[in-house]
């Protein structure tokens, strides 16, 4: 078989192995419209950048997803004025839980698409690290330091974050 | 205490059981993606095509200096040297490259400035190339692959390329081989491939049997830039009594 077909058989298999998973992490982020256009873009890259596609697939193409969404949104909010608002079944589903809603809402980006990796992609800290392009060590701080961030936000008395009380200690 | 916190963020999953998407959308996601590619490196890069995959156990010195010997093609063509053919096309020079094209090819015919070349590849395979007439002419899209060394055997007479990307590139030879590229139907911009002795003429027929389009075979290679942009159910091979000998359908 040639390389060339080598090649091409690779990006389809790629594609029909991976497009559900990065499909469900566009849809979860993104309107229902967004999200086929993320994922468009998203094997697009992979097929322009085959040759670099490391054996973890999956967290490299959500690291590839998680780039064009940011990209996108930024070209959405450029031409958002004036046009319809999104009926729901386009909207990006939300997350149920308000309080936890609101407590992802307070974190960083970065640190809030790590939790959501692990949690909702089921991604290892090693895995979530190539998606989101930082060392395993790195990835691994930075996931505890948020992990505790969002317990003390959902419960302030969990002992994890500083509470009110033991800052004033030393007043 | 925070693996609850963990615990509480996956159930709050918005999408617990995914999204799956189903069989058209996925198909017609992956045929945008490939169909981008090209366009978007300004037509630089190769849209390979390889049209079948089985592996034929052909000695290739078998074949050796065999350049207009193909089985059920009458015409010769003119030898070429491939080094010449590839020119300055980088993209086309590393797919022949890939697919072993012999240092020889022969050159069936020119039309409407594309070249159909064709060549004896390793162990014997058809191999062939559409591309643009001019080394450096960058422009126009091109189709490179290798088919099975029994091309054309007598029930397939043809390497129809015409059901291809609308965006320019060619498509896949025939439905269900295992090539990169979509069938586009509903958008097909030309007649174009190779045809076996025997084929006169190839036609692009509607869901009714209606004629699009229909295109003389000439040299054993056919190309048509003109059909009209209707929905296409099949593309036939017809003889020179008009009778269909072949049918790719839709």
């Amino acid at each position: 078989m040639s390389m060339t077909m080598e090649r091409s058989e690779r990006f389809e298999a790629i594609y029909r192995r991976h497009v559900d998973a990065v499909h469900a992490y566009a849809r979860r982020r993104a309107p229902a419209s967004l999200a086929e256009e993320v994922v468009a873009e998203t094997f697009l890259v992979c097929w322009r950048r085959l040759d670099r596609v490391p054996a973890e697939e999956l967290p490299w193409l959500y690291g590839v997803a998680r780039r064009t969404l940011a990209n996108l949104r930024r070209a959405e909010r450029r031409r958002q004025a004036g046009e319809r608002p999104l009926r729901p079944e386009e909207a990006a589903p939300a997350v149920v839980d308000e309080r936890l809603r609101d407590a992802l809402a307070e974190l960083g980006a970065r640190d809030r698409e790590l939790l959501a990796l692990v949690a909702w992609e089921g991604l290892s800290l090693a895995e979530a690290a190539v998606a989101l392009g930082c060392s395993h060590v790195a990835c691994r701080v930075r996931f505890h330091r948020a992990k505790r961030r969002l317990a003390g936000l959902l419960d302030p008395d969990d002992g994890l974050l500083p509470r009110p009380e033991t800052e004033g200690a030393g007043r | 205490m925070t693996d609850t916190t963990m615990a509480r963020l996956a159930a709050a999953d918005p999408l617990p059981d995914g999204a799956a998407l189903d069989e058209p959308a996925r198909e017609r996601l992956l045929a945008r993606a490939v169909a981008a590619a090209p366009a978007r490196r300004s037509r630089r890069r190769l849209l390979a095509v390889a049209a079948a995959a089985a592996a034929v156990a052909v000695p290739a010195a078998a074949f050796a200096d065999d350049i207009g010997g193909f089985l059920g093609i009458a015409n010769p063509g003119t030898p070429a040297a491939t080094t010449a053919v590839a020119g300055l096309d980088s993209g086309l020079a590393k797919a022949m490259n890939e697919l072993r094209f012999p240092s020889q090819i022969a050159d069936l015919g020119v039309r409407d400035g594309f070249h159909f070349y064709v060549a004896r590849g390793d162990g014997g395979t058809f191999c062939f190339t559409i591309s643009a007439a001019g080394a450096a002419d960058l422009q126009h899209p091109k189709v490179i692959g290798c088919a099975p060394a029994d091309y054309f055997p007598a029930e397939t007479p043809l390497l129809d390329f015409s059901t291809g990307m609308p965006n320019g590139g060619f498509g896949r030879p025939h439905p269900g081989d295992h090539v990169i590229g979509a069938v586009h139907w509903d958008d097909i911009r030309r007649l174009v491939g190779f045809a076996a002795d025997g084929v006169a003429s190839v036609a692009l027929l509607d869901a009714d049997g209606g004629t699009i389009a229909r295109t003389p075979v000439s040299g054993n290679v056919y190309l048509d830039e003109n059909v009209p942009a209707m929905p296409a159910a099949a593309v036939v091979a017809l003889d020179a009594q008009g009778t269909v000998l072949y049918r790719i359908a839709r």
